[in-house]
């Protein structure tokens, strides 16, 4: 009998509970799933909203689901209604039925002594067999989320990948500290790994005293775009005689650079003012006004205690 | 002495006696007025000078244009006399005179160009992409200074016509050649009041110093203060000790003030109410644009360094040994004016409560210091007040927290407004590290959080946002805790720790200031592993920007807060704090301010 075989693995997947969740996948082509709204005196409203959000999320990556959303009536009125005394497997069952849902899951968080109790039920709607029914201690409320995924994957096996839509990113910078931006923001430096979504990424690679290196790369769903980047030190300065800028058009200027001299200037500059003559006289004003006024302005930090403001509360002088 | 101190002297000198020869010609060949503007540099680049009749408006009264930077001293002629200019100095690099160029921009208000005697205005400059200080710690002596052709070093010069103190030998304009200067020399705070009314005596060096010269900077030193930002674009700071008293720091009653975004410089705010007393350790919320909750605080607290600057305490156990040192008040402060209205009696005195803007009209105040019998504890109170349109302010209990704590951070969570509020840190190791409450739900009982990535206890925790960027991974002192990004996940904390290459670490004390793109500026700290900061580390959605700017004095406890209108627009304001004695071994206060601009 050649079928005998087959029969066996039939019986064996049966009484071994995986053909209750393979087998219901296939079953149809779209099986209904009501996920009840969290009930329990452990979580505030908004927790168990949020909570019942992540159910849904995480049932949604199966392809062969479909949601099936619950009445907005309260469970208390709802047990009224089908005559339950508890949201037993039988309970669950009548309100799937009414929903004309294939599977009711039902989650309840209540807090006690040692933490946190999670209740768990899946039921099968049409004949009211239990997929799952347990009560599970936590010791805090940070295990649910990750206690549920185990939960789903016993009752619906593992959710089938998603098909990428991001692709890895890797940028590697062979000089030291370079600092890395993609699409303008700062993204680390050294190598950098990031997840993009797939499309044209503008990526910078810049460190003081080196030419920046700018480039486009395509980021592909699934694939890894990497990218090593060596940056090239900028040119040392050749020494030149500057000659004598005739002022002011800055179209004109020559390149220097005098603000490398700024701290050092700021050190000396009593003495430069004492030896430097005092020169152009720009008019920018009406010249026909009569009134003119002075004032004398520096900038120099050390000179800050002959500004009226501060000797207007003292007496200096 | 020290080096500085002889340079700052010799500078000084030298600049006065040039000035004194520039006066008197100018009095004797110019008949119409100018403008003297002296630089620190020059050879190459450009700098523009624009002066405006009052607050900057759209049109300069004197623009120079852009001139090249040739030479120290320019003379810029027929100004227009009058009270209330506000000047504008920017200094561009060599490539172009364009805003792409700019390397630093100077502003002052407040001038008066002047047909008589001109004044000699300090314009404060600011580098782009840095920290400058503003002016503190003037050696004021070398204002009644007196040159001579010879002296003995240390004789008295009582004898000489006009001349006061000691002959001290000392660099002249050269930097190099020695001079002979009769000097005014101190030994106490009241040697030197005569020069100025706020100079104090530097005991060891002999010198009459301004270590506040207001309003050029701060009015006083300000630590464990706080600065908000004003409707208009100033920076107002609020609070904070002032002064310290042997091992005490304290409040002083002027502690309000203002940096004016359009004049560069400080105003004092007068609080014109009875019975009013500044306070340091208040807690603090925006509740409206241009309107400010300040709420409790101490007179004075006890503060230790242990350890060569290892550990920071301050002693919160002690807060309730002086009568009245602590305040149950809260003032509603208007930021425009200075006005505000105080509400007493609403609360028990609390020491660093946290305070968040709920709703219009609503303020909770959460934990904080409370006296427990004679026992200092950390509060689990919340605490619902409501204000009305004369702003008085009443309060009542809501459930409380599952532990006390003081000095939590706080960020409303849920999209229906802050229907919920995540607190972390301000607990002591027994209780959670974090929890949510939801005020308006009287049944509502706190859910407590913890993650494996966060330490027990977090002290001083300071928030960007969701992501934790300050504070102290322990329930006293100093320890580790990473830089991390808060997310609550179905009543679960999701806890990612942020990249830091450069290992710059979440410190003790550090100030936090948020920019216009979200991205924040963390300043200063008391490093995990011992030693003060003056980094400023920008902390962005992905983590610590490796590369940092520096202040130039390191502190912790300071104020900080964004300029958010004028030329200054988009820097960051950091002033005060604290800093460790040489040794170590003590806190001292940190006198002034900076401003960078990142």
């Amino acid at each position: 009998m050649r079928f005998r075989p087959i029969i066996f693995v039939l019986l064996a997947l049966l009484l071994s509970g995986v053909i209750s969740t393979a087998a219901l996948a296939a079953s149809s082509a779209k099986q209904r799933v009501l996920v009840m709204r969290v009930e329990g005196n452990q979580l505030s409203d908004k927790d168990k909203g949020d909570l019942f959000q992540v159910i849904q999320e995480k049932l949604a990556k199966y392809p062969t689901k479909e949601l099936v959303q619950p009445a907005e009536t309260a469970i208390d009125e709802l047990m009224m209604e089908y005559e339950c005394f508890d949201v037993d497997a039988e309970c669950l069952s009548k309100l799937g039925k009414q929903q004309k849902a294939d599977v009711i899951f039902y989650v309840q968080v209540d807090g006690n002594a040692k933490g946190v109790s999670l209740i768990v039920r899946a039921i099968r709607v049409k004949d009211g067999r239990a997929l799952y029914d347990k009560s599970i201690q936590l010791r805090s409320q940070t295990a649910l989320s990750g206690r549920l995924d185990t939960v789903l994957n016993r009752v619906f096996g593992a959710p089938p990948r998603p098909k990428a839509t991001k692709g890895r990113l890797v940028i590697q910078s062979k000089t030291r500290a370079a600092r890395i931006f993609v699409d303008g923001k700062y993204a680390g430096s050294g190598k950098i790994r990031l997840k993009k979504p797939e499309g044209e990424y503008n990526v910078r690679v810049a460190k003081d005293g080196y030419l920046e290196e700018l480039m486009t790369v395509e980021v592909t769903a699934g694939a890894t775009t990497k990218k090593v980047v060596t940056l090239k030190a900028v040119p040392k300065p050749v020494a030149v005689v500057a000659p004598v800028a005739p002022p002011p058009t800055p179209a004109d200027s020559s390149p220097a650079a005098w603000y490398q001299d700024w701290r050092f200037w700021s050190g000396v500059s009593a003495v430069v003012i004492g030896t430097v003559a005092t020169i152009a006289v720009i008019n920018a004003q009406d010249e026909t006004t009569e009134e003119a006024g002075r004032v004398f302005i520096t900038i120099n930090g050390a000179e800050a205690w002959r500004d009226p403001a501060i000797r207007a509360l003292g007496g200096a002088e | 002495m020290n080096q500085r101190t002889l340079l700052a002297f010799g500078l000084v000198l030298s600049a006065f006696l040039v000035g004194c020869e520039s006066s008197s010609s100018d009095s004797e060949g110019s008949s119409g007025g100018l403008i003297t503007v002296t630089l620190p540099y020059s050879g190459g680049g450009w700098f523009r000078l624009q002066v405006f009749e009052a607050e900057l408006t759209e049109e300069a009264s004197f623009d120079t244009g852009c001139l090249l930077n040739e030479a120290s001293t320019f003379e810029l002629t027929l100004l227009a006399p009058g009270d209330g200019r506000t000047i504008l100095f920017e200094a561009f690099d060599a490539a172009s005179c364009s805003a792409e160029s700019r390397i630093a921009v100077g502003l002052r208000g407040g001038v008066t160009v002047s047909e008589e005697e001109p004044g000699r205005y300090f314009i404060p400059v600011y580098d782009e992409g840095a920290a400058t200080a503003l002016p503190e710690g003037l050696n004021i002596s070398s204002s009644a200074a007196v040159a001579m052709d010879f002296c003995d070093e240390g004789e008295s010069c009582d004898d000489v016509e006009g001349a006061v103190g000691i002959c001290r030998k000392l660099p002249s304009g050269d930097g190099v050649k020695l001079q002979h200067w009769c000097v005014p020399t101190c030994v106490t705070d009241a040697d030197c009041t005569g020069l100025h009314v706020r100079s104090t005596c530097d005991t060891v060096d002999g010198w009459c110093m301004l270590n506040h010269p207001f309003p050029l900077n701060m009015s006083s030193a300000r630590a464990l203060g706080h600065a908000v930002e004003a409707e208009n674009g100033d920076v107002v700071f609020m609070g904070g000790f002032t002064r310290e008293d042997g091992d005490r720091l304290v409040a002083s009653d002027w502690s309000f003030e203002r940096f004016n975004a359009a004049t560069g410089l400080f105003d004092t705010m007068s609080i014109h109410l009875p019975d009013y007393e500044a306070h340091g350790l208040t807690g603090v919320a925006h509740t409206s644009p241009g309107k400010v909750a300040y709420v409790g605080g101490a007179r004075s607290v006890r503060v230790e360094v242990q350890g060569s600057g290892g550990d920071l305490q301050l002693d919160f156990a002690g807060l309730n040994e002086e009568a009245d040192n602590m305040s149950g008040k809260v003032l509603l402060f208007n930021t425009s004016d200075g006005s505000g209205t105080v509400t007493s009696g609403a609360l028990d005195p609390v020491v660093m409560p946290t305070v968040i803007n709920q709703s219009d009209g609503v303020l909770l105040i959460i934990g904080g210091w409370i006296d427990d019998g004679g026992t200092m504890v950390r509060s689990a109170d919340v605490n619902r007040c409501t204000y009305d349109e004369e702003d008085r302010v009443d309060c009542s209990s809501l459930a409380a927290l599952s532990t006390g704590r003081a000095g939590a951070a706080a960020i409303c969570l849920g999209t229906a407004g802050c229907d919920q509020v995540l607190l972390i840190g301000g607990n002591d190791a027994t209780g959670a590290v974090a929890e949510i409450i939801i005020p308006d739900d009287p049944s509502a009982t706190p859910v407590e959080l913890s993650s494996d990535e966060l330490p027990n206890a977090i002290s001083w925790p300071g928030l960007c946002g969701d992501a934790l960027v300050s504070g102290s991974g322990s329930a006293v002192g100093v320890g580790a805790v990473d830089p991390v990004v808060l997310d609550v996940i179905a009543g679960s904390l999701k806890v990612t720790v942020l990249a830091d290459e450069s290992n710059h670490g979440v410190k003790l004390g550090a100030t936090v200031t948020q920019t216009e793109d979200g991205s924040c500026l963390v300043a200063g700290g008391l490093r995990a592993n011992g030693g003060l900061s003056s980094s400023v580390v920008r902390a962005v959605d992905g983590g610590l920007d490796p590369e940092a700017y520096e202040m130039n004095s390191g502190r912790f406890g300071a104020a900080s807060a964004r300029i958010t209108s004028g030329p200054l627009e988009g820097s960051v304001l950091i002033a005060g704090g604290l800093r460790l004695s040489k040794d170590g071994e003590r806190a001292v206060m940190v006198h002034g301010a900076e401003i960078l601009r990142p």
